[in-house]
C-alpha cells in the first residue's frame, strides 16, 4: 500500500518533528508504531477495506438522493405560486381577474408543453445549479473554520 | 394533451426548443464534465484513504484502548470527510480527517471516563471485562513469534505511557510521531496554533521519556 506520509501536510523529514529534544525516543516510538500497524490481521484489514468501500458507497447514494432535491423545491415554488394565485383571487377587480386568468392560461400552456417534453432536463439542471452553488460553499469554507467533526 | 390548435402550440414548441436547446447541451456537458470529476475525485479520496486508514486504526485504538470501537471512529471519520469535504483540496483531506478522527477519540474518552467514574461508584473496578482470548491469541501471519511477542511487549508499554498524557498531548505526539503530520496540519487537525502543538509534543515527549526510563532514551 502507498505511503501518503510523504504528501502536502506530511513531514519531508524527520527533524522539524523533534522539538522536544528526544530523538531517539520519538525514532523508536516510531518504529514500534509502524511494526505495529504492518502486523494488522487479515480481518482488520479486511474491515478497514470495508468501512472505505462503504464511505464511498454511502457518498454516491447522498449524491443520487441530492438529484431529488431540486425537484422537491420546483414542486414546492410551483404549489406556493399556485397558492398564492388563488389567495388573490377574491380581491381582484373583474377585469384584472380576467386578465390574470388570461395570462394564467397561457403560462398553463407553457407548462404544459414544457411538462410534455422537457420537464426531466429543466429539472436537470436546477439540479446542475445546486451542486454549483455547493462547490462554491464548500471552497469559500477555510479549513480551520466551522465545527468540524 | 394539445387541445388548442397545432399552430399555436408548435410555434410554443419551437421557441421553448430555441430557448432551452443551447442551455441543455450546455448542461449535458456540464453533467458528463461532473460525472468525470465525480469519478477522478472518488478514486483520489479511496488512494488518501486506503493510505491512512491503518494508521488511523491504530491512533484511534491507542487513543480509546479498544480495537472495535476504533474501527466504527475510523468508519465515521471517513464517512464525514467523504460528505462533507470531498470537495476541498486533497491537500487540506489529511488535517480534515485527523480533526474528526482526534474529535471523535476525544469524545469517546470522554463518554468512558463518565462511564468509568459510574461504575467504580457502584463498586465496579471500572473496565468493560476480560480480554479477549482470540484478540490475544497471536497472529500467524505476521513474524517469528519471538519477534513478535517483543514487538507487541514494547508497543504495550508505550501505548500505557500514551494513555497516561493528557489528551492534547496524545494527539500531538501521534499527530507528529506516528502520522508524520507537519506542524501546521497538526495544528489544523488539532484546532489550535502551531505553538500549542510545539508545547504540547514537547511536553509528551519530557513526559513520555520520564515514564519509559533510559531504555527507550
Amino acid at each position: 500500500m502507498k505511503d501518503r506520509r510523504h504528501d502536502n501536510g506530511h513531514d519531508h523529514g524527520h527533524d522539524e518533528r523533534y522539538e522536544g529534544g528526544g530523538g531517539a525516543l520519538e525514532e523508536r516510538a516510531r518504529r514500534a508504531f509502524d511494526d505495529s500497524v504492518e502486523a494488522l490481521d487479515a480481518a482488520t484489514l479486511s474491515r478497514l477495506n470495508r468501512a472505505r468501500r462503504a464511505a464511498l458507497a454511502g457518498d454516491r447514494g447522498e449524491r443520487l438522493a441530492s438529484g431529488w432535491r431540486p425537484v422537491a423545491a420546483a414542486a414546492a415554488v410551483a404549489v406556493l405560486a399556485v397558492a398564492l394565485w388563488l389567495g388573490q383571487m377574491p380581491d381582484e377587480p373583474a377585469a384584472e381577474r380576467e386578465t390574470v386568468v388570461a395570462v394564467a392560461a397561457e403560462d398553463a400552456e407553457d407548462l404544459e408543453i414544457v411538462l410534455q417534453d422537457e420537464n426531466l432536463d429543466m429539472l436537470a439542471e436546477l439540479e446542475f445549479y445546486d451542486w454549483v452553488d455547493s462547490e462554491e460553499a464548500f471552497r469559500s469554507e477555510p479549513v480551520g473554520s466551522g465545527n468540524i467533526g | 394533451m394539445n387541445r388548442r390548435g397545432g399552430g399555436r402550440t408548435d410555434a410554443g414548441v419551437v421557441a421553448l426548443e430555441r430557448r432551452w436547446g443551447s442551455r441543455r447541451d450546455a448542461h449535458w456537458d456540464c453533467r458528463a464534465e461532473r460525472g468525470a470529476r465525480a469519478l477522478e475525485q472518488e478514486q483520489q479520496l479511496n488512494a488518501f484513504l486506503a493510505g491512512v486508514e491503518r494508521r488511523a486504526l491504530r491512533i484511534a485504538e491507542i487513543g480509546t484502548g479498544d480495537r472495535d470501537e476504533a474501527m466504527d471512529l475510523v468508519q465515521d471519520a471517513m464517512i464525514r470527510l467523504v460528505r462533507k469535504y470531498a470537495g476541498r483540496p486533497e491537500r487540506e483531506w489529511a488535517p480534515l480527517f485527523f480533526r474528526i478522527l482526534t474529535n471523535r477519540v476525544r469524545d469517546s474518552q470522554r463518554r468512558r471516563a463518565v462511564r468509568n467514574r459510574v461504575i467504580s461508584w457502584f463498586g465496579g473496578d471500572g473496565e468493560d471485562g476480560r480480554p479477549d482470548p482470540v484478540a490475544e491469541a497471536p497472529d500467524p501471519a505476521s513474524g517469528a513469534p519471538d519477534e513478535q511477542l517483543e514487538m507487541r511487549e514494547t508497543m504495550a508499554v508505550l501505548e500505557a505511557a500514551i494513555r497516561a498524557l493528557p489528551a492534547r498531548q496524545q494527539e500531538a505526539f501521534m499527530l507528529r510521531n506516528f502520522e508524520g503530520l507537519d506542524v501546521a496540519a497538526t495544528a489544523a487537525a488539532m484546532g489550535c496554533s502551531e505553538g500549542s502543538v510545539k508545547t504540547h509534543y514537547s511536553r509528551a515527549v519530557h513526559a513520555l521519556r520520564a515514564r519509559l526510563g533510559e531504555s527507550w532514551q
